[in-house]
């Protein structure tokens, strides 16, 4: 089939995305956030060892 | 009359008027759900305990005369949406370990509103599937049976099919669902209830695990179409957490389904007419039309030219979205893990460990369609294809108010059947695909029964944010078809 000239449709709705302030809105519960962690160490996730 | 066949409509009044209380109403679903759930698996999660504490809520607030539009309604839960303290898996064993610490808007929407969730609905995995065959958690089985054969186990649909399962067997008065590519629409037509797919942006994607972005619509299950027009109600509503949620007013969807449909003008498209189709799904459909133009509508042909380009563009669009938002399953950060030597070999480990063979399917596909060497020729080509499909609809949605269709090309197979090709299980979506392609609203009604003595649904499609439109000419097919068949397996039977 022809599709020249044909825009391509990345979503299901053409509406233009709103703007907001650029603030933080959320945060500041590192327990909730690492809860499901499989691994951690203090507030942070923990990967077998990366650098050499 | 039981309490687990009232509708949800019913079911307010009689609370308001206080003819029973939500505990009565939520432990005669939690009994049946006992009593039915270890044969149709429509639950993976059943939170008892939790349902009934919000069940004594709703009787608190009751007794206050404070009167929520869904205070003391028992529902099922797609186990898709991300519940604050109870386990979501997404039908995967990846996230089999997951508590979500935080409550998806469509749900908080709910609660906020007096809903109790009965548990989480299972579901093919990461919602990728047509049958419910395709979940971690093991299939479900649909409370309706072939009259000839009563001991071949039918599939609910997919991918929503628990949520279809319990509401059908009256295990839950609604259910949430998400259809991305007839994942609602297809397993209502299953199993014999409603199910609606409302416009892209309607309901907030936020806290919903992400299949395909862009095609991923969360909507409402019911045994009627007004009781999916007063969940619809409590669900929709912007939010500001999805950058793709519409900040449109939400009308009063129930009044619609009181409107008459006289004066509308109905698009019947040629292009779904396909081969190999039963002769019951196509008398269905005529005689559909038959009572729109009985109540005072009027029917007229119309051509959706690129329809046959659908389940084929879907095919690279969504793998592609699902391939990219799957990334998130490493094992770092919720989720399984699987130890390995190093955190590439971690990763590899668990991912292969945690996907299924459809999900690994679909990964694999849409890695190669946004490849650097094939994105022009696959991905890029298929959204300009996307382009036209919603271009036929915005044409033909100048010219008619509604379009009817069949939902689905057959009625439900049997489980283990469709599953040797997974191109002949993809076919289950031919109909419904068009409409994630281009956001429209749509809605599935049962509308007869197939020569097995199976529902069939039609499925009536309107313009973006035009819901009232769907609601208005399903709740026109579901008077004249007086759909009253009740399937086999269901509370108390």
């Amino acid at each position: 089939m022809n599709v020249d000239g044909v825009e391509p449709l990345t979503g299901a709705q053409q509406m233009a995305l709103k703007m907001r302030e650029d603030a933080v809105t959320d945060g500041g519960y590192p327990e909730k956030v690492l809860a499901n962690a499989p691994d951690r160490a203090e507030n942070f996730y923990s990967v077998p060892k990366v650098v050499e | 009359m039981s309490l687990t066949e009232l509708t949800i409509a019913s079911a307010r009044q009689g609370l308001r008027e206080k003819q029973f209380s939500a505990r009565e109403l939520t432990e005669a679903h939690l009994s049946a759900i006992e009593a039915l759930n270890p044969r149709l698996n429509a639950y993976v999660t059943v939170t008892a305990e939790r349902a009934l504490a919000q069940a004594d809520a709703a009787d608190a607030a009751l007794a206050d005369g404070r009167f929520a539009p869904l205070t003391g309604i028992p529902l099922a839960i797609k186990d898709l949406f991300c519940t604050e303290g109870v386990r979501t898996t997404a039908g995967s064993h990846i996230l089999q370990p997951f508590v979500p610490p935080y409550e998806s808007t469509v749900s908080a929407n709910l609660l906020r509103d007096g809903a109790i969730f009965l548990g989480k609905a299972n579901m093919d995995e990461f919602a990728m599937g047509s049958s419910n065959m395709t979940s971690a958690y093991g299939p479900v089985a649909n409370p309706w049976t072939r009259r000839q054969d009563n001991a071949a186990v039918l599939v609910p649909g997919g991918s929503s099919g628990g949520s279809a399962s319990a509401v059908a067997a009256r295990i839950a008065m609604g259910a949430t669902g998400t259809d991305t590519g007839g994942s609602i629409r297809q397993p209502a037509s299953f199993c014999g209830i409603v199910g609606m797919k409302p416009t892209y942006g309607r309901c907030s994607r936020w806290g919903v695990v992400a299949f395909a972005s862009s095609l991923d619509h969360p909507g409402p299950f019911g045994r009627t179409v007004e009781d999916c027009a007063i969940l619809l109600g409590s669900m929709a509503g912007h939010d500001p957490k999805d950058s793709t949620s519409a900040d449109i007013a939400v009308p009063d969807f129930a009044a619609a389904c009181r409107r008459d449909v006289r004066g509308l003008r109905i698009g019947v498209p040629r292009e779904y007419r396909m081969d190999g189709m039963p002769e019951d799904i196509e008398r269905l459909w005529r005689q559909g039309l038959d009572w729109l133009r009985d109540a005072g509508a009027e029917t007229v042909d119309v051509s959706l030219p690129h329809t046959k380009y659908g389940l084929t563009t879907y095919y690279i669009v969504a793998p592609a979205e699902a391939s990219s938002n799957l990334a998130r399953y490493d094992g770092v950060r919720f989720g399984l893990r699987e130890s390995g030597a190093d955190l590439r070999d971690l990763y590899e480990r668990t991912r292969a460990a945690g996907f299924g063979a459809e999900v690994r399917r679909r990964v694999l596909i849409g890695t190669y369609v946004l490849s650097a060497g094939y994105y022009d020729a696959y991905y890029l080509r298929a959204q300009k294809v996307r382009a036209l499909i919603l271009r036929d609809f915005t044409e033909v949605f100048a010219r008619v108010d509604a379009l009817v269709t069949p939902t689905a090309p057959s009625a439900a197979f049997a489980q283990g059947e469709n599953m040797d090709d997974p191109i002949k299980m993809y076919l289950n979506d031919v109909f419904t695909v068009p409409a994630n392609m281009s956001g429209v609203p749509g809605i599935s009604v049962p509308a007869g029964l197939d020569v097995n003595g199976l529902p069939l649904g039609l499925q009536v499609l309107a313009k973006p944010f035009d819901e009232e439109t769907v609601f208005t000419v399903g709740a026109a097919l579901e008077h004249a078809a007086r759909f009253d068949a009740l399937p086999q397996i269901r509370a108390g039977f």
